[in-house]
């Protein structure tokens, strides 16, 4: 102890406890991660390098009602490089050359991104060819990430856009048809469970499992694309030559509710979209559907059908127009200011008579007229199956603001709102024989289970078939009896009814200078397979439907009577072409 | 009876550095497969290490034959050379990670701060052993404080914090054994208690402040500054009670955990062999501890016992904040684990070290009959 003088126990056992004290807390520390939270953390370092990717399914096409391809999927490749896998600056290079070779990019701006993108991983392309990713991904370079990714083209072109919709970066339709329908269309994509490493890469040999994608189904639409694209043709030609805004065309089956085109004007191009700006965004929806108008003059077949239908009068029925007719403190007068004394209900069609149109809501009185404007499908959508679609609104006698002059203003299509597609549809049960059919789009779906077929759906019976019958006589008549014939076709019958309506304005009242051209018609005369709708919006040089409309009517009746091949009517001269 | 001629060696500080040496080859193994193990053996991880292990092991014998008193009359020469050395290591060194600990010597690259452990240890033993009559002085006590001061604050600039606090343990450890008066060395410890606050704010450097808000949430930078942190401990922690077999570490040699080779290697056996692995190798430093423990009581003088104290105390802290910093019982702070990680400049001086205790147990206290 002499030679030890400071050594005391107590010192020895203060460091031996220390230590002590550090091995305790050591082995408490370890067996608490390693024993009392191992399964949490084996849970954690299960969840770290499990690595889990979706694989597409091929998204089904969208057909025309032959079978044409109008969309089509095609699986393509999207390409990243993930700096942070490059083991030397001589394997980055191989990739980004690699890369560049594949997507023709060049090597030096590929370069520079990956610089500017500070070793993030960089997309390098979205859209690569099948066959070259497969290429580039056979080289299996380290740092190339390459996803599928299922690509919509379109054969068809820019056609039916608006109806067909456009599908998102993720595959998943996102307006029209393409979104209506993506459950059927989209199919269930697949997974690919692997192992990975710190930097994503899956490892060689490590454990993978797969569940297949299942393929999304094909729909066949009851649009035919020729009488698309002639519908859009002719459309845009009309827009062009008239200086208008836009515009609307309708093609349906009368007596099935399927829609055979169907195109508005303004709209987007389908192969080249950009959605960065909200006004653009304006241009997508189906306006056929979503966009409300007071439809005007075409709207006096729905009040002259009714009246018929009940009986109240026959084509032969005369009244006289003496004038303006001044109703609740209101004049209304004919579009023209013409007045034709006594005339027949025939010619009050042919005259487009809003004296006349008056005359027979005051026969038709207002439970009668509204109540035959909702059998006739107004101021609800018609379920064609598209998002989006609005009803259009009239006010009843038992709405507040309702007045009797909104029973005068509306019998010639004014003061009530409603989508060309009811106005449409609503005509087809007049010409069809007086059922109200269910507007559709899609004639069938063909999935990987089996195909389902879509039926025509009657509504109900809106009119008697024998009203239909002199509907269709006198829609015949005010075609062919009209002083300037331009929705005429040579060599058939044909029936329909113009209007020009005039545009709300935001602030009450009506637009001074802007109409709504349109027709509604239908061919052959004989047996009616159409029914088309033509509204121009907006026409800069003459307000009439039957100058804007009525033209672009005629050329597609004649082209689609061509192209059913039907014969010209008897008794109508066709000239006859000698050799 | 002892022979002169014939050199005792302690077995037990043999072998135990042995066994650890050897799993950490294992481990090193493991850590590098198969990505670094493809060249010539003598340039992979394992193979340099153990390279570096035959010539410790042989430095080892080497000074385990020199008697320590005249190690420690070189101790003013030696501690010079280092403080030297630790000077040129901040105004020549090379960085990595961001702190300057090499000298480039050509043959290979040393690093001071290792040298500098065993050789402080040395120095303070001396200076305590010297001032034997004046121990209790407070003059003395400030002495020995500037003695480990100044290459603490060389090697804190560095920064190497964790190098700076191994100093500072194996200080206190001496200066208790030393004979230091308690009421120096708690009076020390209030005042770092006292500027511990303004120290946190003014002396440590930045990255030191993020490793301690990190400690204490390692989630609010789960893939950068945090990462190596959750890594570890879910490392360890899905290794459970018998690990995921060697070279079985989805952690490790996934390479979700960095710096596996060195630092982290702890964590490296936690995964893959489990808290028995750990407990083996805890068990193992215990019996290094304690052996040299009981080799400092035995010393036959003052200098050998604070000689044989300072090695004890300075292998403790490491491996102390070592695995502590694994398992997150500690901030992140960059030690290697002694005679496990891979490192040429610490194996070499954990050898040394333990090279210097043999030779304490070799000139112990002689029995006169």
């Amino acid at each position: 102890m002499n030679k030890h003088p400071h050594l005391s126990p107590l010192r020895l056992h203060l460091v031996l406890f220390f230590m002590g004290l550090c091995t305790l807390g050591l082995v408490v520390r370890t067996g608490f991660l390693q024993i009392a939270q191992h399964q949490e953390f084996a849970q954690q370092a299960d969840d770290t390098h499990w690595s889990r990717q979706t694989v597409p399914a091929p998204r089904g096409m969208i057909k025309d009602r032959e079978g044409n391809p109008i969309a089509i999927a095609q699986t393509r490749w999207e390409v990243s490089l993930n700096p942070a896998q490059f083991r030397s600056a001589a394997a980055r290079e191989r990739a980004v050359a690699a890369v560049a070779a594949a997507t023709g990019a060049s090597p030096q701006d590929i370069q520079k991104k990956l610089e500017q993108a500070r070793d993030k991983p960089l997309l390098v392309t979205d859209n690569l060819e099948y066959a070259r990713g497969k290429a580039l991904l056979g080289k299996s370079l380290p740092g190339i990430v390459a996803q599928e990714r299922i690509h919509r083209t379109y054969p068809e072109g820019n056609l039916a856009a608006g109806l067909l919709g456009f599908v998102g970066r993720d595959g998943a339709g996102l307006t029209g048809v393409e979104a209506d329908f993506n459950p059927e269309l989209a199919g269930s994509a697949g997974t690919l469970v692997f192992e990975r490493d710190s930097v994503g890469n899956p490892i060689p040999l490590g454990y993978r499992s797969s569940a297949p994608p299942a393929p999304g189904a094909d729909l066949v639409l009851t649009i035919d694309r020729f009488i698309q694209r002639v519908v859009e043709r002719e459309l845009d030609a009309a827009l062009k030559k008239h200086g208008a805004a836009g515009g609307t065309v309708i093609v349906m089956q009368p007596h099935t509710g399927a829609i055979l085109a169907m195109a508005s004007r303004p709209s987007f191009d389908l192969r080249n979209l950009a959605f960065s700006d909200p006004k653009a965004m304006d241009l997508v929806r189906n306006r056929a559907v979503t966009d409300l108008y007071e439809p005007g003059s075409t709207f006096k077949l729905i009040t002259m059908a009714t009246a018929i239908n009940e009986g109240l009068v026959t084509p032969e029925t005369t009244y006289f127009d003496g004038g303006p007719v001044i109703k609740y403190g209101r004049a209304l007068d004919t579009w023209d200011h013409k007045h034709f004394g006594t005339e027949t209900m025939t010619e009050l069609l042919l005259h487009s008579n809003n004296v006349g149109a008056v005359w027979l809501s005051d026969k038709l009185e207002p439970e009668r007229f509204y109540q035959s404007l909702k059998r006739f499908g107004f101021g609800q959508p018609t379920q064609v199956g598209l998002s989006g679609e609005a009803g259009g609104v009239f006010r009843t006698p038992k709405d507040q603001d309702w007045s009797p002059i909104d029973l005068a203003t509306n019998a010639f299509g004014q003061g009530i709102t409603m989508t060309p597609l009811q106005l449409a549809t609503a005509v087809s049960a007049i010409v069809n024989g007086g059922t109200l059919m269910r507007p559709y789009l899609v004639d069938r779906i063909e999935g990987p289970e089996g195909v389902r077929q879509f039926k025509p759906v009657a509504v109900r019976q809106v009119i008697s078939a024998e009203t239909s019958r002199t509907m269709r006589y006198m829609m015949n008549q005010t075609v062919e009896k009209s002083s300037v014939k331009t929705a005429t076709v040579a060599g058939f019958h044909v029936g329909g009814k113009t209007g020009t309506a005039t545009v709300p304005s935001p602030s009450g009242g009506y637009e001074p200078d802007a109409t709504i051209a349109s027709i509604v018609g239908f061919f052959p005369y004989e047996s009616p397979r159409a029914v088309v709708l033509v509204k121009i919006d907006r026409p800069k040089d003459s307000p009439w439907g039957s100058q804007v409309a009525s033209p672009v009517f005629s050329t597609v009746a004649r082209e689609l009577l061509v192209y059913w091949r039907v014969p010209p009517s008897e008794g109508v001269r066709v000239a006859r072409i000698t050799p | 009876m002892v022979s002169q001629s014939r050199h005792q060696y302690d077995l037990w500080i043999l072998l135990t550095p042995l066994a650890l040496v050897l799993i950490g080859l294992v481990l090193l193994y493991s850590a590098s497969y198969p990505q670094e193990l493809g060249g010539p053996v003598m340039e992979s991880p394992p193979g340099r290490q153990a390279l570096y292990a035959l010539v410790g092991f042989a430095l080892l014998l080497l000074v385990a034959r020199l008697d320590y008193r005249l190690l420690g009359n070189a101790a003013p020469g030696l501690y010079a050379l280092v403080i030297v050395l630790l000077g040129l290591v901040l105004v020549l060194g090379a960085a990595a990670y961001g702190s300057r600990r090499w000298l480039d010597l050509g043959l290979f690259p040393l690093q001071p701060s290792e040298l500098a452990k065993p050789v402080v240890a040395l120095a303070l033993a001396k200076y305590f052993a010297e001032s034997k009559g004046e121990v209790g002085r407070l003059r003395t006590f400030v002495g020995s404080l500037a003695i480990v001061g100044l290459p603490m604050s060389l090697v804190y600039f560095q920064p190497d914090l964790g190098t700076a606090i191994v100093f500072a343990v194996m200080w206190l450890g001496i200066a208790i054994m030393g004979g230091a008066r308690l009421w120096h060395l708690a009076l020390t410890a209030g005042a770092l208690v006292v500027t511990a606050p303004p120290a946190y704010f003014f002396v440590l450097k930045g990255y030191m402040q993020e490793r301690i808000h990190l400690f204490l949430d390692p989630t609010g930078d789960p893939l950068g500054a945090g990462y190596n942190i959750l890594q570890s401990e879910i490392s360890v922690g899905s290794g459970g009670l018998l690990g995921k077999g060697l070279l079985n570490g989805t952690q490790s040699q996934l390479h979700f955990l960095r710096v596996q080779q060195t630092d982290f290697i702890f964590s490296v056996l936690g995964e893959e062999l489990g808290f028995l692995g750990a407990l083996l190798v805890f068990a193992l430093f215990a019996l290094l501890l304690l052996r040299g423990v009981r080799i400092a009581t035995e010393a036959r003088d003052d200098l050998g016992r604070l000689l044989a104290t300072g090695v004890v105390i300075a292998l403790l802290a490491q491996v102390f904040i070592n695995v502590g910093v694994n398992i997150r019982l500690l901030p992140v702070t960059g030690i290697p684990l002694p005679l496990i990680s891979f490192g040429g400049n610490s194996l070499l001086s954990v050898l040394l070290s333990l090279g210097v205790l043999q030779s304490v147990y070799a000139h112990r206290q002689r029995v006169d009959w």
